[in-house]
């Protein structure tokens, strides 16, 4: 699996992004998946000659929110040029895309160490912090979908125009732990903007990658090769560690990498060559004729920048201050903000925060719930929690009360009544059940003064069976060791 | 001035057109003429010219959708159809 000492692989990614608009990019036709086919279009978006395209002011603020989350620089003006290619799903033989001035360039992606995958996060490489550069982020339209048939093609042009977003990674990323934590930290600024719902399964966030290895130390890059078809975060990992190793015993055995695009079989776990490239495709991009560059310092720019959300390493970084949750919690309540603001209802007015938030994340989050539409009510946690902490119930009568929460939803302190379940902690009543439990096991009595200390234990059981568990076990703890050595 | 030499056949390539003997010495020919004007063009010093930045936004369109055309019309100009999907001859990759 790991990298040989030897060697080290250089992985840039370029991410393509579906948009949350209502409509595509260039036409008011509906930006929607999974209608019938062919029923989105208009001449637009089927490239019919004469049509104009205009642009989808939603798309250039959602693209320039994106800039501003991951800290690009945003160009004053931006243009669209047409990339000239020739194939079935691009109707109207180029693609109107951004070449010399896209909207955004640099920024970076910070990488959630709990976005690595869970087996590596001990590990320095998911603790080590790094930020990956990004070079730039374009706007351009989607191309449509394509069937394929026995003897023919089939195109539904539903998705030709809608906008896509590419966000072009600089080759800064060396492992293929760090490409996955890459795109589920992206993922998570994107979710936070309200941007994309982002899921690589759905097709909302496609990547291609490339990567070559080189000896470590050595400052040029080896020949890269581009990989294709992958179509989800753990497969883009897998796909990774194949290519990495292939390369490596490549190189180990003095043979020289080919330049060219390979095709990922998740299926078969390894990748095959689709292509190669000898001759760099020649696109003859130029500035659009139909399309005027755009201003965004005239009113886009400071409308994208009122949307500017808390964003996953801010909204981490709070709620390990304020409710002193591990970094871990932060992590996982930041990638549910809805989650997260129940939590934050839960938190809110309880004596131990950190409680509630073992709570939620634990034996609530084990349910599956719906944080949107759960009966329970979040204060009910803060409820639960405060019962604990004040002494009114122990842990054991608190995971009882958790259940009937769970089964009949009501205030954790009308539960505690309905269950009767107060812990006992009248001093005098729970001595004399320490008196009995003493009277009763003269042989853990003599074996706990003989200094066998685990001894009180069977007292102590004692006491919780005859209190029917409402005794409160701290203070058992201290009656019976006060009563035994005295 | 001798005028830039363009590869047409490359040209041609990319555009999937196929030329005879004849058309690719002509449009090498014409095509070398038109580079030439542009090689006049970078002539001129253009330097010190500040770069014209529009000077108003340019039309935008609100994210609200609009009437697509009815299936049946926008298939109604394809050559082949089968379950509302357009076809074309088997794309291979
Ligand atoms: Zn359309």
């Amino acid at each position: 699996m790991s990298t040989p000492a030897k060697w080290e692989a250089v992985i840039g990614l370029e991410v393509h992004v579906q948009l949350l608009t209502q409509t595509k990019m260039f036409c008011g036709c509906t930006n929607h998946y999974g209608d019938a086919p062919t029923s989105h279009v208009c001449p637009v978006c089927l490239g019919l000659p004469g049509s104009l395209p205009v642009p989808n002011e939603e798309a250039i603020r959602l693209t320039l929110l994106t800039g501003l989350m991951l800290g690009c620089t945003l160009a004053p003006v931006a243009r669209f040029d047409r990339k000239n290619y020739f194939y079935p799903d691009m109707p109207k033989n180029y693609q109107i895309s951004q070449y010399d001035d896209p909207l955004c360039a640099g920024g970076q992606v910070p990488l959630d160490p709990f976005l690595f995958p869970k087996e590596i996060q001990d590990t320095a490489e998911a603790k080590a912090g790094r930020a990956i550069r990004l070079t730039r982020i374009h706007l351009e339209e989607d191309v449509a979908k394509s069937f394929h048939f026995e003897d023919r093609s089939g195109i539904d042009f539903n998705r030709a125009g809608t906008p896509l977003m590419e966000i072009v990674s600089e080759a800064d990323l060396r492992t293929p732990g760090e490409a996955f934590s890459f795109l589920g930290s992206l993922r998570q600024v994107l979710l936070a903007g309200h941007v994309s719902h982002a899921d690589m399964e759905k097709g909302q966030m496609r990547c291609d990658v490339n990567v070559s290895v080189r000896p470590i130390g050595q400052k040029e890059f080896g020949t890269k090769v581009e990989l294709k078809n992958l179509n989800s975060t753990s497969g883009v990992r897998r796909a990774l560690t194949y290519e990495i190793a292939r390369q490596i015993t490549a190189c180990e055995k003095g043979e020289a990498i080919a330049h060219e695009t390979r095709r990922w079989d998740d299926e078969a776990g390894a990748t095959f060559t689709m292509r190669t490239k000898e001759k760099a495709h020649d696109y003859r991009y130029f500035p659009d004729p139909d399309l005027l560059p755009v201003r965004t310092d005239q009113g886009l720019l400071e409308a994208a920048r009122t949307r500017l959300p808390e964003l996953p390493s801010v909204l981490q970084a709070r709620l390990i201050q304020a409710f002193g949750v591990t970094a871990y919690q932060a992590s996982v309540l930041g990638a549910d903000r809805i989650l997260c603001a129940y939590f934050e209802k839960a938190a809110a007015q309880a004596k131990s925060k950190a409680t509630v938030a073992n709570w939620i994340l634990n034996d609530f989050l084990s349910t599956q719930p719906d944080p949107a539409t759960t009966p329970i009510l979040p204060e009910f946690f803060g409820e639960l929690a405060d019962l604990v902490a004040d002494g009114t119930i122990n842990s054991a009568q608190a995971k009882k009360v958790f259940a009937e929460l769970m089964a009949n939803p009501a205030s954790p302190r009308e539960i505690v009544k309905r269950l009767g379940l107060a812990q006992i902690s009248d001093v005098s009543a729970l001595g004399t059940y320490c008196d009995e439990a003493i009277a009763a096991n003269p042989r853990s009595v003599e074996d706990y003064r003989a200094g066998k200390t685990n001894a009180i234990n069977a007292l102590k059981g004692f006491v919780m069976k005859k209190s029917q568990g409402k005794a409160n076990p701290l203070q058992v703890d201290e009656i019976l060791k006060a009563k035994l050595s005295a | 001035m001798s005028a830039p030499q363009i590869n047409i056949s490359d040209v041609a390539s990319l555009a999937r057109l196929t030329l005879t003997p004849d058309e690719t010495a002509k449009f090498s020919a014409q095509l070398s003429q038109i580079l030439g004007h542009m090689e006049t063009l970078s002539q001129i010093a253009t330097g010190a010219v500040p770069e014209v930045t529009p000077p108003a936004q340019p039309a935008l369109r609100q994210d609200i959708p609009t009437p697509s055309l009815s299936i049946e019309a926008a298939l109604s100009n394809a050559p082949a159809q089968a379950n509302d999907l357009i076809l074309v001859p088997r794309i291979l990759e």
